[in-house]
C-alpha cells in the first residue's frame, strides 16, 4: 500500500493502492532457487565467521593457541584422530550407546504418555510420579544406574533411556490430550476398541506434536551419553573429550567437541527426515525449521 | 453522484504453485466497482472468489495484471476486511478486538475504546465489552469481526464469505444488520463474497456471477431494488425472479467436485 506511514490522509484527496504483481510472481522459479541458494549461505554465515575470526585471532596472537588451538590445528589434530581409527571408534560407541537408549525409551515413552494422556485414571496414577522424576537432574541419579547394572555399557544405555522415556512420555501426554475431542467422538460412535483409539486416532493426531519431542530427545540422549562417557568408562567422544582435558591436549578436546554438535546435528536431522516419512498428510511444502 | 469508480480490476490472473504443478485459481478477470456501490461477488466453492478479495486486500499479489484501489479519504481507514472464520483474538476482550484495529491505525487507548464502544452497541453487544470470545457464540463472534471492521470507517469494506460460518437464522439476522448499517450509511464502498444468492441480492447493488475455476465474471446482474430497502424485499416477486435468473446461470458452473475442486492453499503464490 503506497500511504505513507503519518500522513495526513485528511489533507490528500485520494488514496491510491496499487497492487500488482510483484518480482516472485514474476519471476517465480527463478526467485525461489535464488533463495534457497541464500538459505544455504546463511545456514553457514555464523560458523564460518566464528571459525574464521578464531583462526585469524590465533595468527595475531590475541589468542592463546596453548588454550584455544585455532580450527586449523583442531583440523590436524581430527585428522590425525581419524587416521589411527580411533575416532570414528569412539563415535561408533557413543552412536550405539546413544540409539540403544534412545529407541526403546522413545516407543515406550509415546505408548506411555498416549495412554496416560488418554485416561484420566492413567493420568492421576502416573503424573506426579513423572513429573516428579522429569525434574531430577539425570546425571545426578548416573550412581544408582551404576549400583543397579553394574559397569559397561548398560547403565549408560539405561540411563539415556530413561531420560528419553521421561521427554517422551510427558509430550506425549499433553499431545493426546489436544486432540479434538471430535476425533475421539468419531471413534465412539464407530466403536473403536482401545487399540483402534490408539493405533487410528490417537497416535496420527498427537505424531506432529511427539516429533517435536523427539527432536528434543535426541539431543538430550546425546547430551545425557557423552556426559556419562566422562564420568566412567574409558571409550566414547565424552571420554575422548574428558581425557583430552586431563593429558592437557586441547586440540583433541575440540576435536570430541565439535565430534559431538555433529553427531548432533545429523541424528536430530535423521528424526526430522524419518517425521516427513511418518507424517505424509501433512503439506509438505511446509518447511520443518525447527533445529534442522 | 455514485459514478466515481473506487475500484479497477484489470486482467488479474492469479496462479499457485504447489509441488504437484501450478493452479490457476482466476483467470484474467476485470471488474470496476463504483464509490458507494455494493457488489457482491457470486460463485461456486473453489471458483477464485476468496482468491480475489485477497488480491483487493492487498494480501496476495496478482500473477498478472492490476488491482487499482482510488479511495476518497472520507473515512478513518483504506480498507477494512471481515474473514470468514471470524479472526478475532481470543486473548482479547470483545473492547480489546474492536479497539485493535483503531489503536493499529494510530488512535489512543482512550479515543479508539470510545469509538469502539459506539459500535459494539451499534452491533448489539452492548454489555459484553469485557467477555473474552471464548465465551461468546458464533453470532455474537461476528458481530465483534464486523464491529473491528466498521470501526475503521473504511472506504472500502471487503467481506469475505461473512456469515457463512453461522447457521441459517443467525446469517438471516446478521444479514439484516449489516444491510441496515449499509442503509445507515455507515458503509462507504463494499465488496462482499458470498455463496448464498439471497444474501448477494439483498445486500449487493450488483451481483457478480463468477465462473468455476479457473474464475472469471461470467455476467453482471443489477439488483432491481432501490435504497434503502428493507429486508423484508426477500418476499417478492422480484426477489424470486432476479433469483431464479441468477441461479439459472450458478447452476451451470457448479459442477460436482472433482479432483480439481480441491481447496486452494495460499502458501506458495506466484
Amino acid at each position: 500500500m503506497n500511504v505513507a506511514p503519518g500522513s495526513p490522509r485528511a489533507l490528500e484527496r485520494t488514496t491510491r493502492i496499487v497492487n500488482s504483481p510483484g518480482q516472485l510472481e514474476r519471476q517465480h522459479s527463478k526467485l525461489v532457487a535464488r533463495r534457497s541458494r541464500f538459505r544455504l549461505l546463511l545456514n553457514f554465515l555464523i560458523p564460518a565467521a566464528l571459525l574464521l575470526g578464531w583462526e585469524v585471532g590465533a595468527i595475531f596472537g590475541m589468542i592463546d593457541r596453548r588454550f584455544f588451538p585455532p580450527p586449523s590445528a583442531t583440523t590436524i589434530a581430527a585428522i590425525k584422530l581419524f587416521a589411527n581409527g580411533s575416532l570414528l571408534g569412539q563415535i561408533v560407541v557413543t552412536l550405539y550407546r546413544v540409539f540403544a537408549g534412545y529407541l526403546p525409551g522413545a516407543l515406550i515413552g509415546v505408548v506411555f504418555g498416549i495412554f496416560t494422556g488418554s485416561y484420566w485414571t492413567a493420568d492421576a496414577l502416573f503424573r506426579p510420579v513423572l513429573t516428579a522424576m522429569y525434574t531430577v537432574p539425570k546425571l545426578g541419579i548416573f550412581p544408582l544406574m551404576l549400583l543397579i547394572f553394574g559397569l559397561g555399557d548398560l547403565p549408560k544405555i539405561a540411563l539415556v533411556g530413561l531420560s528419553v522415556f521421561l521427554l517422551i512420555a510427558i509430550t506425549a501426554h499433553d499431545a493426546a490430550r489436544a486432540v479434538p475431542s471430535g476425533f475421539i467422538d468419531v471413534g465412539r460412535v464407530f466403536g473403536a476398541k482401545p487399540h483402534h483409539r490408539f493405533l487410528e486416532i490417537t497416535l496420527p493426531a498427537s505424531a506432529t506434536m511427539i516429533f517435536s519431542g523427539l527432536r528434543l530427545a535426541m539431543g538430550q540422549a546425546i547430551l545425557v551419553t557423552i556426559a556419562t562417557e566422562m564420568v566412567n568408562g574409558d571409550d566414547g567422544v565424552g571420554f575422548l573429550i574428558w581425557h583430552s582435558w586431563s593429558i592437557f591436549e586441547p586440540a583433541s578436546m575440540f576435536v570430541g567437541i565439535v565430534t559431538s554438535a555433529l553427531v548432533g546435528v545429523l541424528s536430530i536431522g535423521l528424526v526430522t527426515i524419518v517425521e516427513r516419512f511418518c507424517i505424509c498428510w501433512e503439506d509438505q511444502n511446509q518447511t520443518k525449521l525447527a533445529f534442522t | 453522484m455514485i459514478d466515481k469508480i473506487s475500484v479497477s480490476i484489470r486482467d488479474v490472473t492469479k496462479i499457485f504453485v504447489s509441488r504437484t504443478g501450478e493452479t490457476k485459481a482466476l483467470a484474467e478477470t476485470s471488474l470496476h466497482v463504483r464509490e458507494g456501490e455494493f457488489v457482491s461477488l457470486l460463485g461456486p466453492s473453489g471458483c477464485g472468489k476468496s482468491t480475489l478479495l485477497r488480491l483487493l486486500a492487498s494480501l496476495d499479489r496478482p500473477s498478472t495484471g492490476e488491482v487499482e484501489l482510488t479511495l476518497n479519504n472520507a473515512g478513518r481507514s483504506p480498507v477494512s476486511v471481515v474473514f470468514q472464520d471470524y479472526s478475532i483474538f481470543p486473548w482479547k476482550t470483545v473492547l480489546g478486538n474492536v479497539a485493535f484495529g483503531l489503536r493499529l491505525a494510530g488512535k489512543k487507548r482512550p479515543e479508539a475504546e470510545r469509538i469502539a464502544r459506539e459500535h459494539i452497541v451499534r452491533m448489539n453487544l452492548a454489555g459484553f465489552e469485557n467477555a473474552y470470545p471464548g465465551q461468546l457464540s458464533g453470532g455474537m463472534k461476528q458481530r465483534v469481526s464486523l464491529a473491528r471492521a466498521l470501526a475503521l470507517d473504511p472506504d472500502l469494506l471487503l467481506l469475505d464469505e461473512p456469515f457463512a460460518a453461522l447457521d441459517p437464522q443467525m446469517r438471516q439476522i446478521l444479514q439484516e444488520d449489516l444491510l441496515r448499517q449499509w442503509e445507515n450509511g455507515d458503509v462507504r464502498t463494499a465488496i462482499s463474497v458470498t455463496h448464498d444468492l439471497d444474501e448477494a441480492i439483498l445486500l449487493g447493488d450488483r451481483v457478480a456471477l463468477m465462473s468455476a475455476r479457473p474464475g472469471r465474471i461470467k455476467r453482471i446482474f443489477d439488483v432491481p431494488f432501490g435504497r434503502p430497502r428493507s429486508p423484508d424485499i426477500r418476499y417478492s416477486q422480484k426477489f424470486s425472479e432476479i433469483r431464479q435468473e441468477i441461479w439459472a446461470s450458478l447452476r451451470d458452473e457448479v459442477r460436482p467436485a472433482g479432483p480439481d475442486a480441491a481447496p486452494i492453499k495460499h502458501s506458495e503464490p506466484i
